[in-house]
């Protein structure tokens, strides 16, 4: 499909040379695709208006074609069409006897959907790991605080008072009071 | 689903809010890369590029609203149905600073869709639609730092000042700049290589004044 609206394209262009190569007495029936490599009419108003208006009028497929080849074409930018002259048709004709617009070439239709495409391809990558990026960070800035340790578990020291009134200086391991503290266990009833 | 893992993680609502920054965060960047257009201030040769980037990530950003609101649909705790997603208002939390989301969403895929449809509506149209960005980046940034329960206080402040700085900034450029002093006039819909965009460039400034005025 793409070949054949390139095909279309290409004869299109070819019709809106048309004019000009038949005022050279150059034009010749079945001689548009060998014609137009060497013309560059989508980058000129006169082209332009050639390409849809007096040659090929009557052929609205032709016309249509024409108008979703300039839509692609509008793809290209100025600075890639390469010299351009503004008024004279004649002028449009490359130096180089090559045109900008051949297929597979920096401005062509495909090559402006092949940036397009990689820019929607880039966008979406980015955004997706943006989108990682900010999960990650919410979900671990939701996680609770580790619980403080709680104050049996601090080593400590505790002055112990003897009998005879000395002190003594004891220090408590925390280790053993990791185990659950258990209720405070009566002592057993005396009997009787 | 439901929205929440067996490990108690809110998944749907973790996404949600992401996807909610995630948007914003593109939709600013589209909104500055559009003024930057405007504005020609990185000059003529990155207008396409800028131009291209600046309609990609509208559609980005749009991707990431659905994600956004079909994450919240999924959300256990939040409760939204479809219509409270979908209507401005409907919702049963925070009603209009919700609805405020809802009509930026809405304002953004009529951005989005009107560069595909620039050709058969006029250049002007196009342009007076074009203002509806602000509108919806205004809304936007009001949804975010009311609605959105990551934007508080201290962080609230600091994510607006970092969204709306670029905006604000060209934005007073682009209204103060005069229009000759800009480097080349815009290329215009329907003009693919419009010998006015070349008439415009570098080489010829008299007759670019002309056209710009």
């Amino acid at each position: 499909m793409r070949n054949l609206r390139r095909r279309i394209g290409v004869s299109t262009d070819a019709g809106a040379s048309s004019s000009l190569l038949r005022s050279s007495g150059q034009h010749r029936k079945g001689s548009h695709l060998r014609q137009r490599n060497t013309t560059d009419l989508h980058a000129t108003g006169s082209g332009r208006k050639g390409c849809c208006g007096e040659s090929h009028a009557e052929q609205a497929g032709a016309v249509r074609a024409c108008r979703r080849s300039r839509r692609d074409h509008d793809d290209c930018s100025r600075r890639d069409r390469g010299p351009v002259a503004n008024s004279s048709a004649a002028s449009a004709v490359a130096a180089d006897g090559q045109s900008d617009h051949r297929p597979g070439g920096a401005c062509s239709p495909s090559a402006g959907r092949a940036r397009r495409l990689m820019r929607t391809v880039w966008a979406t990558v980015l955004s997706v790991w943006a989108l990682f990026a900010v999960v990650a960070f919410l979900a671990w800035t939701r996680q609770q605080p580790t619980p403080a340790r709680s104050p049996q578990s601090i080593p400590g020291a505790v002055i112990v008072k003897g009998k005879n009134g000395t002190s003594s200086l004891v220090v408590v391991s925390g280790a053993g009071s990791t185990t659950p503290q258990a209720t405070t266990r009566t002592s057993p009833v005396p009997a009787g | 689903m439901s929205g929440v893992l067996a490990s108690g993680m809110p998944v749907a609502w973790l996404i949600a809010r992401a996807a909610g920054l995630v948007a914003f965060a593109l939709l600013t960047v589209s909104v500055t890369l559009g003024l930057l257009v405007s504005t020609k201030l990185l000059g003529p040769s990155r207008q396409k590029t800028l131009f291209g980037w600046h309609q990609t990530l509208i559609w980005t950003a749009l991707a990431m609203l659905v994600l956004h609101g079909g994450a919240i649909l999924l959300d256990p705790v939040m409760r939204f149905g479809l219509t409270a997603v979908v209507v401005p208002g409907a919702a049963p939390w925070r009603p209009i600073t919700v609805a405020a989301g809802v009509v930026a969403g809405y304002l953004m895929l009529t951005l989005a869709v009107s560069f595909r449809v620039r050709r058969r509506i006029s250049q002007r149209r196009w342009r007076l639609l074009h203002y509806a960005s602000f509108p919806a980046f205004a809304l936007a940034l009001g949804h975010a730092l009311h609605a959105g329960t990551d934007l508080t206080a201290t962080t609230g402040l600091v994510f607006a000042a970092i969204a709306l700085s670029p905006v604000l900034w060209l934005t007073f450029a682009r209204i103060l700049m005069p229009r000759a002093a800009r480097p080349a006039t815009p290329p215009r819909a329907g003009q693919g290589a419009g010998s006015t965009g070349r008439a415009a460039s570098s080489k010829e400034p008299a007759r670019r004044g002309a056209l710009s005025a």
